[in-house]
């Protein structure tokens, strides 16, 4: 990535820490911070073994947050992931403990191999950042940032997410292999230690929360909007595009490029974050046309297209 | 000179027009070359002496300004020239001696008090030349704030040609080359101001940009200028303002100046029973004539057309003219003559004939006093001159009142008085072809007396319908008239066509009237207070019309197309008063009011009259376009090309066009129009933004082209002002640099 230069300060030392253990994969570290910091989740989609977990645990331990992970499994349930109220003989009443979902930061590992209702309790969670079990609403911790993965390869005895939940995914994006002087170094690195172990946190929780309140004052001037719009209202016209991008993806574009903006260290967005960013806030968010999908044309491959043909703002006030 | 030493953008470069460097001396040469022109012609209108001595004058105190003496230094040495040189010239006293200096302020307190009195003609030469002097002083500095300071040298470049176009339209000084010369050295000086300017202003390295710069300009102005010299030239439209202007101011409303512009005629022939065909220029002087007057000078008359050309009807008489006896010539009454003239004439090669004034009475040769005169042709024989160099000559200068002429409506009591004469002067052959006559009734239907009449075939003559030409007259046919081949066939002539035509044309409506030949005004060489010399050459030569008019004699008509009439019309509203009954006789001096009055009339007359017989005579648009149109379509194909290099070129000098906009301009909006014109700017060089594309992506992309980083610079201020919605601390003084130089990069882009 280019533009790594000018990084938010507190943002450029979460990321100095993280690539202590992370080794190449600053796009994506960047990436899954700007989810953090914008307050959405990231739905890793990837073979197993190349570094999400890594990548999730180190981020918790940089910003000195609670960790969880909920391996999915076909006979996990709802209250699995919740929590469960259990009767305590003692005390003469049921006693809530609370799943794994009370944390800060949550890995959650191939989320298409549980049931559908399991699903739902996270996403669920997830978007209401609470849960009500019982009758009893449970406030999430903040921040609150839930990291899913997805194997892309093995579809046998899986159960897809339907594209209304992918929708509660702030970004989608994959890890990708290292290169070969990358996984030369990672596994010098491993040889003898595991620096996971080492790493500390660079700042506080109370920092992140009030880093994601920073984000939401990040200028978006009318023409980014514009610029949004357009963008959006192309993937709905698009003839290769069966369904379009929702309200809700433009929303969710426009924080995410606000927090993109912010961890690159400017107060106000460009159309290069927008850019930047659409690939992997839209790209779960359409659903292409079985022709296209036949011609093995990929939901990026067309966002990348419409990009190149939506005219950037490059002057005040040009309304269409 | 006030140099500004400024940065360039780029590394220390030091951009400067140094002090008494090659650059400021060009400028200061061409500001010397100009003031130069200014005195040439001094030589010619006030007869300066020693002129060298002023241009040396000038030399020196450019050269002074060119080295930045102090000022002090400047004055000391400019005012010890001048002190010399008058010296020299006017005292000659050894300057170290006390007597020189007492002297010299003793002239200039004395010609103070003179001045002071309002007594101008005491003045000496000596405090004129002062005067001068620090005239040329003040223009000298006038020309340095204007060369080096202000850089500008237009408006007196343009005062310049207008100086040089009216000494040559009033005095004789030809300012045909000074113009060029001038144009030559004002448009270099234009052209080198600007590449100046530009240096201070936009910063643009100097030595390698002057030869750039240079070379062209130099090409371009020599370029136009020969174009220039090259074209053809219109005719001037007014021939010649002069007399009419002339007539403005001295009263003398037919006396005509220098030069009528291109018409040629034949040398004196005094065979004139065939005429026709073209003739050849012929510039050998004749005459050379001291007058205080132009006017027409005659040689002889002629009464018998023969239908090919003039004969005279009686040549037997002779008379001896002896000691200043009066010559018995009676072109004019008496009474209605001016006052009393003399001219000396000289002779410059041939001298087998006289030319004599109108109103002459007494002629003085410098060897003889006897010669012969022949009443019948109104002609002096010279044969017995043939060692006279010189003659003067004592005359009436006519002058006819327009009223008095207009009061002769018929030739009764001629017919009955003297019908010989009559049938003379109205003589025509018999075989004359009979739509002549029908012309001339058909001319004259509405005029009622003979004035108006001839007034009617002058104008008739003069009119767009005839063509002045020597080149392209036909012989008449074996039977053909003359006359008629002119007017219904041909049309094309020169004087002898219009003359004869308009004596023939007079004829027929029984108006007597002969054919005058002679030399018009002639070229004026030089001027005096009071006399004029002339110079008549073959060119010269003419012919004319005289008509009869009882009691008044042989008034002067002037048919050919592009001559002025220089005889004295005049118009005098008394009359009116008067009726009638205004005869020659009472002629008198009117007392100074009526004067003034008469005069003022008498111009109005005369420009009307001006007005009207140069529409008629020498102005039609047909013509004009004739004369003009390779002007016109090398002009059309000149500026076509000049467009289409325009546009073609418009990646090199729109962005300077621009940067002049912007010069100026300090808030954000223009900074944002700024950024936004330099993206055109690129677009038009090559450089394109495609759809997707960013500003970011699209700095680095140029940045990449130019090979430096100013794109990016820029852009990253304007993303700021454009996505964080203001204007806020976008300092465009500070960007402008930054701006203009990628502006110029794009000017100076190759293509792709």
């Amino acid at each position: 990535m280019a533009m790594v230069q000018n990084l938010q300060p507190q943002i450029a030392n979460i990321l100095n820490n993280i690539e202590k253990v992370m080794i190449g994969k600053q796009n994506e570290t960047i990436l899954s911070l700007t989810a953090l910091l914008a307050g959405g989740h990231v739905l890793l989609e990837d073979v197993p073994g190349v570094g999400k977990t890594m990548l999730v645990k180190s981020i918790a331990k940089s910003v000195s947050s609670t960790f969880k992970r909920i391996q999915f499994t076909p006979d996990l349930l709802p209250s699995d992931v919740l929590g469960v109220s259990i009767y305590n003989p003692k005390e003469m009443e049921f006693e809530f403990r609370p799943g794994p979902i009370m944390g800060n930061i949550i890995l959650a590992d191939e989320i298409n191999r549980t049931s559908p209702k399991t699903q739902s309790a996270l996403l669920e969670g997830m978007e209401e950042k609470s849960v009500t079990i019982d009758g009893v609403t449970y406030e999430l911790p903040r921040p609150f940032f839930v990291m899913a993965t997805q194997n892309p390869i093995e579809y046998e005895g899986t159960y897809p997410l339907p594209e209304a939940q992918l929708d509660r995914f702030l970004l989608k994006m994959r890890m990708g292999y290292p290169s070969f002087d990358e996984e030369m170094e990672v596994l010098n690195q491993r040889q003898k230690r595991t620096p996971i172990d080492e790493l500390e946190a660079v700042i506080s929780t109370e920092e992140l929360v009030k880093m994601q309140e920073q984000v939401k004052e990040v200028f978006v001037d009318d023409t980014i909007k514009e610029y949004i719009i357009n963008i959006v209202a192309r993937t709905r016209n698009h003839p290769h595009i069966y369904l379009g991008v929702s309200p809700r993806g433009s929303i969710a574009l426009m924080k995410a490029s606000q927090a993109y903006a912010f961890v690159l260290g400017r107060d106000f967005v460009l159309p290069d974050d927008v850019q930047f960013l659409a690939p992997f806030v839209f790209g779960h968010r359409i659903i292409l046309r079985s022709e296209a999908k036949y011609e093995g044309t990929t939901a990026e491959d067309i966002i990348y297209s419409i990009l190149s043909n939506t005219k950037v703002p490059i002057q005040r006030f040009v309304r269409r | 000179m006030k140099v500004h030493l400024r940065r360039l953008l780029t590394g220390g470069d030091i951009v400067t027009i140094k002090p008494k460097s090659l650059e400021v001396f060009l400028i200061y040469m061409t500001g010397f070359l100009l003031l130069w022109e200014w005195l040439r012609p001094l030589e010619v209108i006030v007869q300066i002496q020693n002129l060298q001595v002023f241009v040396v004058f000038l030399a020196i105190g450019f050269l002074l300004y060119f080295f930045q003496l102090r000022w002090i230094f400047k004055a000391i040495i400019l005012s010890v020239y001048m002190v010399l040189t008058i010296n020299h010239i006017f005292f000659n006293e050894p300057f170290i001696t006390i007597i020189f200096p007492v002297r010299f302020l003793a002239e200039i307190a004395n010609n103070i008090g003179h001045v002071f009195a309002g007594d101008w003609l005491a003045i000496t030469d000596a405090f004129r030349t002062l005067l001068l002097f620090i005239l040329l002083w003040l223009l000298i500095y006038l020309l340095n704030y204007w060369l080096v300071i202000r850089k500008t040298i237009f408006f007196f470049l343009v005062l310049t040609i207008v100086y040089l176009a009216v000494v040559d339209t009033f005095f004789p000084y030809e300012a045909n080359w000074a113009i060029v010369r001038t144009m030559i050295i004002g448009l270099l000086a234009v052209g080198l101001l600007f590449v100046y300017k530009l240096i201070e202003q936009e910063k643009i390295l100097f030595l390698q940009q002057f030869k750039n710069w240079v070379i062209p300009l130099i090409a371009i102005v020599l370029f136009s200028i020969t174009i220039g010299v090259m074209i053809p030239k219109a005719g001037p439209v007014w021939p010649d303002p002069v007399p009419f202007i002339q007539s403005m101011a001295d009263h003398h409303p037919s006396s005509e100046g220098e030069g009528t512009g291109n018409m040629r005629r034949i040398g004196y022939d005094e065979d004139d029973s065939r005429l026709g065909g073209p003739f050849e220029a012929d510039n050998t002087p004749v005459f050379r004539i001291e007058s205080s007057h132009a006017q027409y000078w005659r040689v002889e008359t002629k009464d018998m057309y023969t239908g090919k050309g003039w004969e005279s009807s009686n040549l037997h008489e002779r008379v001896e003219i002896v000691d200043e006896m009066e010559i018995p010539m009676y072109t004019v009454e008496p009474s209605f003559e001016e006052k009393d003239e003399a001219a000396k004439i000289e002779f410059q090669s041939k001298k087998d004939h006289i030319v004599y004034p109108y109103g002459v009475k007494q002629l003085t040769f410098d060897t003889e006093d006897t010669f012969d005169y022949s009443p019948g042709n109104e002609k002096i024989y010279t044969g017995s001159l043939q060692n006279a160099n010189s003659y003067e000559v004592q005359y009436n200068r006519p002058a006819y009142e327009v009223y008095t002429l207009r009061s002769v409506e018929n030739y009764t009591q001629l017919i009955n008085n003297n019908l010989e004469f009559y049938e003379r002067y109205t003589q025509l052959p018999e075989n004359l072809p009979g739509r002549i006559r029908d012309l001339a009734v058909e001319l004259t239907e509405s005029k009622t007396n003979i004035y108006e009449k001839a007034k009617a075939i002058e104008s008739y003559l003069s009119s767009y319908r005839f063509t002045y030409d020597t080149k392209n007259v036909e012989y008449p046919g074996k039977d053909q008239d003359y006359v008629d081949q002119f007017l219904f066939e041909t049309m094309i002539g020169y004087c002898d066509n219009f003359s004869t035509s308009m004596v023939v044309l007079l004829r027929t409506l029984g108006i007597p009237s002969r054919w005058a030949k002679g030399y018009t005004k002639g070229t004026m060489v030089g001027h005096d207070e009071n006399t004029s010399y002339f110079e008549l050459t073959n060119n010269d030569a003419h012919s004319w019309v005289e008509v009869y008019f009882p009691n008044i004699g042989w008034v002067p008509f002037e048919p050919t197309k592009g001559f002025n009439n220089p005889t004295e019309f005049y118009y005098d509203l008394q009359s009116d008063q008067h009726e009638n009954s205004r005869t020659a006789e009472d002629v008198q001096p009117p007392p100074e009011e009526e004067k003034e009055q008469l005069e003022k009339e008498e111009k109005k007359e005369k420009e009307s009259e001006q007005n009207k017989t140069e529409q008629q005579s020498t102005f039609s648009w047909g013509s004009f376009w004739d004369d003009t149109k390779w002007w016109w379509f090398g002009s059309g194909v000149f500026s076509l090309i000049t467009m289409l290099i325009l546009i073609l070129t418009k990646n090199r000098w729109l962005p300077y066009m621009t940067i002049f906009r912007f010069r100026n301009m300090e808030d954000g909006e223009s900074f944002a129009n700024a950024y936004l014109q330099l993206i055109k700017s690129l677009e038009r060089s090559g450089l394109k933004i495609e759809d997707g594309a960013t500003l970011r992506q699209y700095a680095k992309y140029v940045d990449g082209q130019l090979g430096n980083e100013k794109m990016s610079e820029l852009t990253n201020y304007y993303e700021r002002f454009l996505y964080r919605n203001g204007p806020e601390q976008v300092s465009w003084e500070s960007l402008k640099e930054i701006w203009e130089s990628l502006m110029k990069q794009v000017a100076k882009k190759k293509q792709t």
